[in-house]
């Protein structure tokens, strides 16, 4: 008889340290496949430039490679910083600017479509030599590259400290931009399998 | 067996990377098992190409070069 009792307490002993350990067991597992579930969210890869000249040999591969990487699905975002904000201009404002940002913006291009090579630019005969050249080899323009990558879903974000360092307004910058600083740089840049600098 | 419906493609005289460009957007738009015929002359076409196919995970089904042109079959797989 006693026996009998000790047996019945030591199996019902075990089963509570056994459903115990079960729990214990399926919480983990929820946790893992939650875990998994919201890897699996961010299935497309990313990349992340940061252009920071305005010259059409730096601008042009980034946007080349931004359309490249896009036609790949991946998620693509450019950050514009210093002279790359010249990319995103529209045109040019010198209304409200005060004498040094009047002097700033008459030296820099109003609009993708005046941006020179960085290099044999020579007062602009390089710059229209290498231009038609590239459309005797049927190459897309730069404008046209910019259109094209927000048509493939890339982001554009333009650097605000530039901006206001310049003075630079969101008037003279194209609608489709986004604006940001450095914290939305690294939050998309850390996400990314690929940056690149231009 | 139902044919295969296959879209055309005419990529000549475009260069990088407007034919790889071309073919995503034109995959975007067609159905699981459809094919696009793209013909181009942009001579990094073959590289191109396959490495579009190895990363997207589409079927190239065959290749060809005539003269200038490169044709490419691929088959939407998803």
């Amino acid at each position: 008889m006693e026996d009998q009792k000790l047996k019945e307490y030591i199996d019902a002993l075990v089963e509570e340290k056994v459903n115990e350990k079960t729990l214990a067991f399926q919480n983990q597992l929820e946790n893992i496949q939650q875990q998994l579930s919201t890897v699996q969210v961010r299935e497309n890869e990313k990349i992340t430039m940061l252009v920071t000249s305005f010259e059409l040999d730096k601008v042009i591969p980034a946007f080349i490679i931004a359309n490249g990487a896009a036609s790949f699905g991946m998620d693509v975002t450019l950050f514009f910083t210093l002279w790359g904000i010249n990319a995103l201009k529209e045109k040019s404002i010198y209304k409200g600017k005060n004498i040094k940002e009047k002097m700033i913006t008459m030296m820099l291009p109003s609009n993708p479509k005046s941006t020179t090579i960085s290099r044999l630019n020579m007062m602009g005969v390089g710059t229209s030599m290498m231009k038609m050249m590239m459309k005797e080899n049927n190459i897309e323009t730069l404008p046209d590259l910019i259109d094209l990558s927000i048509d493939m879903g890339a982001k554009l974000i333009a650097c605000q400290m530039t901006m206001g360092m310049m003075g630079i307004t969101t008037d003279e910058i194209r609608k489709d931009v986004d604006f940001g600083g450095v914290a939305l740089y690294i939050e998309e840049a850390s996400e990314s399998n690929i940056t690149l600098t231009f | 067996m139902e044919e295969i419906k296959k879209h055309v493609l005419d990529c000549s005289n475009l260069n990088c990377p407007m034919p790889i460009v071309r073919i995503a957007k034109t995959i975007r738009t067609i159905e699981v098992n459809e094919q696009i015929e793209v013909t181009a002359t942009d001579p990094a076409f073959k590289a191109d190409v396959e490495a579009w196919i190895r990363k997207t995970g589409h079927l190239l089904i065959s290749y060809a070069e005539e003269g200038r042109s490169r044709i490419a079959i691929i088959e939407k797989t998803k």
